[in-house]
């Protein structure tokens, strides 16, 4: 993932209609902001939608970016801001907690197979906020303070909220290969 | 498994690429744009980028720093490294060598950090002859005096192991300065009894144990997949219930530790009441859960193991921290010391006092209450707001304890006393409530 810097030049060359400099956002940003997209829906056809509006947003918008300012979460922002868009026009809650537990459903019923598949079931027992702080910053490789300009939480809810998932996926994850405590 | 490898594995499968072609759709896009808009020539802009200082999109926090050099005396942290393991940073403090000894036990002063209103205490407690101590016991009545007073708002311990390294410390209520003489006096020790254990089932009501009068189990009850327990404490000169108080289910043979525990004590001081909670259960009916109480032997010194000595209490912040405009719920953070081995935030409440809770007790819940740690920590103020420190990679600093106490009208002080040193380098920050503040 493209750091600040990288990110804020190429924006000031996006702002002088620099295809070029798009094209460098792409290949530098487009893997964390479409696994950013991605955590908030599983229909991909729709991710990838929403995925080519924020890159028009970013092209279009550019010349309004602050230099100086955060331009990671300026980017992540837009696509936020276009994820709630199309989930509003396709009358689709954000949380879809019942889809999503039906969704978890499904994938429990699969056979996990290493590490790996373990942590991606495990992830998805989250809530959704959780999992997209985790998400970002593993993915990302966001800050916590990005995490929460992204989402619009506090940024002490981030923090608390990413250790405990970690916690709870090494707690889980542990428990799950050891087989429960010993018996006294 | 740790934090790094579970990110890698995140990584693995959460990123995912998106195919090239979506962005040539999205070149195509632009082009369609461009040819429908009108655009005016207008002069390109220069971008400047403002250099040094850098704004956030959700507010602007300006952080004042002001590093000071703590006083260097000696780096005590093979004590320190010895209780907790680990590879702390150095910790600077005094070497002690103060020695007394009491029907076979002897008590060794190794050192001591005395920095603000705290005093860690490093010391070793050996049994030879094993007659009272025979692996573990843990400290029951004990005075800690400087310069003659005995006033501190807490203290915090650990198990004592015959001949190791072990630990006390203490917030004063007050800050002391220069250089103090400490006095340090065990009276009485507690042993763990094996014999006594209780082992209750759940659903019992109003038990005495035999030989055991002081301590009434009033009820065990399985409530929302959680043991509750409620005890009547009357007399603790004999006996006392031991720290590991735990559930275990008879089928599979899990144990389930505290989650939480209240207590409260009558307005004569007589007696102690005490609700406790475990974990989260396996589920299942309660005939498969036994509540287990360890029980302490109180074992009561020929004479009191006493040490004096001299601390500096000079030793001045590692830190100190001025936040603008930083607030838990409607209060505003003054200041905030990060010392070695504790950290000390102030706070000030410009909302009208409705929680000020200086002095009271927790009081006991009952049945058709929330639990007080299920409750929205909203609902309980600024003083019911915890303090808790991360790391950018998501570990939590460990702290021995912390605690909240009201200091004034409408002001609060957090205190916390943390294991070893902060590893600045992780990039620590301090979380009270929803707020948070660097801590390098």
């Amino acid at each position: 993932m493209l750091n600040n810097k990288t990110i804020g030049s190429l924006l000031a060359r996006i702002a002088n209609r620099d295809k070029d400099a798009l094209a460098e956002l792409w290949r530098g940003a487009g893997k964390g902001i479409y696994s950013f997209i991605l955590s908030y829906m599983d229909d991909r056809q729709l991710a990838e939608d929403v995925l080519q509006e924020t890159f028009i947003s970013i092209y279009k918008g550019a010349m309004g970016f602050r230099p100086g300012t955060n331009a990671r979460a300026w980017i992540f922002t837009i696509a936020r801001n276009n994820i709630v868009t199309m989930l509003r026009k396709r009358r689709e809650s954000i949380q879809r907690n019942d889809e999503m537990a039906a969704i978890a459903d499904e994938r429990h019923m699969e056979e996990t197979i290493g590490e790996r598949d373990e942590v991606n079931r495990l992830l998805e027992t989250m809530d959704e906020t959780s999992k997209r702080i985790v998400i970002l910053h593993a993915v990302s490789g966001m800050k916590h303070r990005e995490t929460a300009a992204i989402l619009g939480i506090p940024v002490g809810t981030v923090y608390r909220r990413y250790s405990e998932s970690m916690k709870r996926l090494k707690a889980a994850f542990e428990g799950n290969n050891r087989g429960g405590r010993e018996n006294e | 498994m740790n934090n790094r490898k579970i990110i890698e594995h995140i990584k693995d499968c959460r990123s995912h690429v998106p195919d090239e072609r979506l962005f040539q759709g999205v070149l195509a896009e632009i082009g369609r744009y461009e040819q429908t808009t009108a655009r005016k020539e207008s002069p390109r802009r220069r971008f400047i980028l403002k250099p040094a200082v850098l704004f956030m999109i959700i507010g602007l926090l300006v952080f004042s720093s002001l590093a000071v050099t703590a006083v260097v005396n000696d780096d005590i942290r093979e004590y320190l490294v010895s209780i907790f393991g680990g590879n702390p940073s150095s910790v600077t403090g005094e070497r002690v060598e103060a020695t007394a000894e009491s029907g076979g036990i002897v008590l060794d002063m190794d050192a001591v950090v005395a920095e603000g209103d705290s005093l860690f205490m490093l010391y070793k407690l050996l049994d030879k002859e094993r007659n009272v101590i025979k692996d573990t016991a843990s400290i029951d009545s004990c005075s800690v005096t400087v310069d003659g007073d005995s006033s501190f708002s807490s203290t915090r311990n650990s198990i004592i192991i015959n001949g190791q390294e072990n630990y006390m410390a203490l917030q004063f209520d007050q800050p002391k300065k220069g250089r103090r003489n400490v006095t340090f006096s065990i009276e009485s020790l507690r042993v763990p009894d094996d014999a006594a254990t209780l082992t209750v089932a759940a659903g019992t009501e109003a038990l005495v144990p035999d030989g055991n009068p002081g301590i009434i189990i009033d009820s065990v009850t399985l409530k929302n997949n959680r043991i509750r327990a409620e005890f009547t404490i009357r007399d603790e000169s004999a006996y006392k219930m031991g720290y590991d108080i735990h559930v275990r289910n008879t089928l599979t043979g899990r144990t389930f530790n505290q989650k939480a525990e209240e207590t409260s004590i009558d307005t004569q001081g007589n007696t102690k009441k005490i609700v406790w909670y475990s974990d989260e259960l396996d589920g299942g009916a309660a005939t498969e859960y036994v509540l287990v109480v360890p029980i302490d032997r109180i074992i009561t010194l020929e004479s009191p193991l006493e040490v004096s000595f001299d601390a500096d209490f000079s030793r001045k912040p590692v830190k100190v921290i001025k936040p603008n405009g930083v607030h838990v719920l409607t209060a505003q953070v003054d200041t905030v010391k990060v010392y070695q081995l504790s950290i000390v935030a102030e706070i000030t409440d410009k909302a009208p006092a409705d929680d000020n809770k200086e002095g009271s007790p927790v009081r006991v819940g009952s049945e058709n209450d929330i639990p007080f740690y299920e409750r929205d920590p909203s609902s309980e103020g600024v003083h019911g707001q915890r303090m808790r420190i991360f790391y950018e990679d998501g570990e939590e600093a460990d702290m021995i304890s912390s605690s909240t106490t009201t200091i004034g009208n409408n002001r609060y002080r957090f205190y916390a006393i943390l294991y070893g040193a902060l590893d600045y380098s992780r990039k620590p920050v301090l979380v009270i409530g929803d707020a948070s503040i660097p801590l390098y």
